[in-house]
């Protein structure tokens, strides 16, 4: 099955689809000396790089760290840079990579009850529900439920969580993130429907109390 | 078609990722059928309640930082380089190439006279135990011609003191 990674096929500058996007001519004014080009690919992206990692790793000052290695990697790319894809999906398959390689670096590490997540409202500790308690999920407040969410995502094995990652808050297609994670589209759908039974039965009885609330 | 083949693909079905006749043939089942419907409820209710963790903000000031720890790497790679540099003058490595040049003459001597050679074991394993002796005892066998005509415990005087006999 031909994987969804990048095949030099654009040797020449006149039939590459790609010079269209703005970020790929960015990224090609940043590799003639334009350091405010590269600024503005940073203001661009970097928001949503970040967003990425720290879904990723669950940790805000981690994603910070990663966000600034990926762009580091662009960074030191650009003299060799030869834009075969869109400059969204080759960022986002480095940051795939850094975030993958943090992870099987701290494999192993114990996490910290008191370790803080942060929400919509401010710094928030991780709780664990108390299954006797009576309804434990009565006047749940959407801070709760994003941590419910976040928690629900942080036990899907690496993979899945990068395609949900991927699907569901970067709304990449199913053949985008195929490239971004050099996989098939076939691995990606498998991916996916893995990762989607595993949230359903993660969060189905939430799903069935805010309909209730509702 | 069957449940558990609907119930398969249905994730996919719910993202649009599929080919248009198998979302009509879905399409169809779910029409009649309550429980693959109910499970596409769930998965569409789950699915659409990770809309609940949203986007943060980066901590502010990302692209000075940036350049800041771009800058600081620079500079470290500088010094190493720098370092580099300054260890391998060309004096230091014309010292360093001699005395290489000095260590590998004296291996190759090493190895050439006083390691055994592949040949003078082979020619050593074709011979019988009597060349052997002969040949470990040179010195007796240059004498040879004194030592057959010597009773040997009477003149035992004569073979010790064979070398100063002949000066």
């Amino acid at each position: 099955m031909r994987k969804g990674g990048f095949v030099p096929l654009f040797s020449s500058s006149q039939n590459n689809p790609y010079l269209i996007d703005p970020d790929v001519a960015l990224m090609l004014a940043f590799q003639k000396g334009d350091k405010a080009a590269f600024e503005k690919l940073m203001g661009k992206h970097y928001k949503r790089v970040f967003n990425i990692a720290y879904r990723f790793l669950s940790n805000r000052e981690a994603a910070d760290d990663l966000a600034q290695e990926v762009f580091l990697k662009v960074y030191k790319a650009a003299s060799s840079y030869k834009p075969q894809a869109k400059f969204q999906t080759w960022l986002y398959q480095i940051t795939k990579n850094v975030c993958l390689n943090e992870l099987r670096k701290h494999r192993g590490q114990t996490v910290s009850l008191d370790e803080t997540f942060a929400g919509d409202e401010g710094e928030l500790t991780r709780q664990i529900a108390d299954r006797h308690a009576v309804n434990p999920l009565e006047n749940l407040e959407a801070q709760d439920i994003a941590l419910i969410v976040k928690e629900a995502i942080e036990t899907l094995p690496d993979n899945q969580r990068m395609a949900v990652i991927l699907r569901r808050f970067e709304n990449l297609s199913y053949e985008d993130i195929a490239k971004t994670m050099d996989c098939s589209l076939e691995a990606v759908k498998s991916l996916l429907s893995r990762a989607k039974e595993n949230l359903k039965k993660k969060l189905a009885h939430l799903s069935d109390l805010k309909n209730a609330q509702s | 078609m069957e449940c558990k083949q609907v119930l398969k693909i249905l994730p996919v079905f719910l993202d649009g990722a599929l080919k248009s006749d198998e979302i009509d043939a879905i399409g169809k089942h779910l029409e009649s059928c309550e429980a693959c419907r109910k499970e596409a409820v769930k998965y569409h209710k789950s699915w659409d309640l990770l809309s609940q963790w949203s986007d943060i903000e980066p901590p502010p000031a990302y692209i000075s930082r940036f350049w800041t720890r771009l800058a600081a790497e620079t500079s470290m790679t500088e010094s190493v380089f720098a370092y580099l540099r300054n260890l391998l003058t060309p004096r230091k490595l014309v010292v360093a190439f001699s005395t290489l040049s000095v260590m590998v003459i004296i291996g190759l001597f090493v190895f050439h006279n006083y390691l055994p050679s592949e040949k003078a074991e082979h020619a050593l394993a074709k011979m019988n135990p009597d060349e052997i002796e002969l040949i470990s005892n040179l010195e007796l066998a240059q004498h040879f011609d004194v030592i057959e005509n010597i009773d040997t415990i009477e003149d035992l005087d004569v073979i010790e003191n064979l070398d100063s006999l002949e000066s």
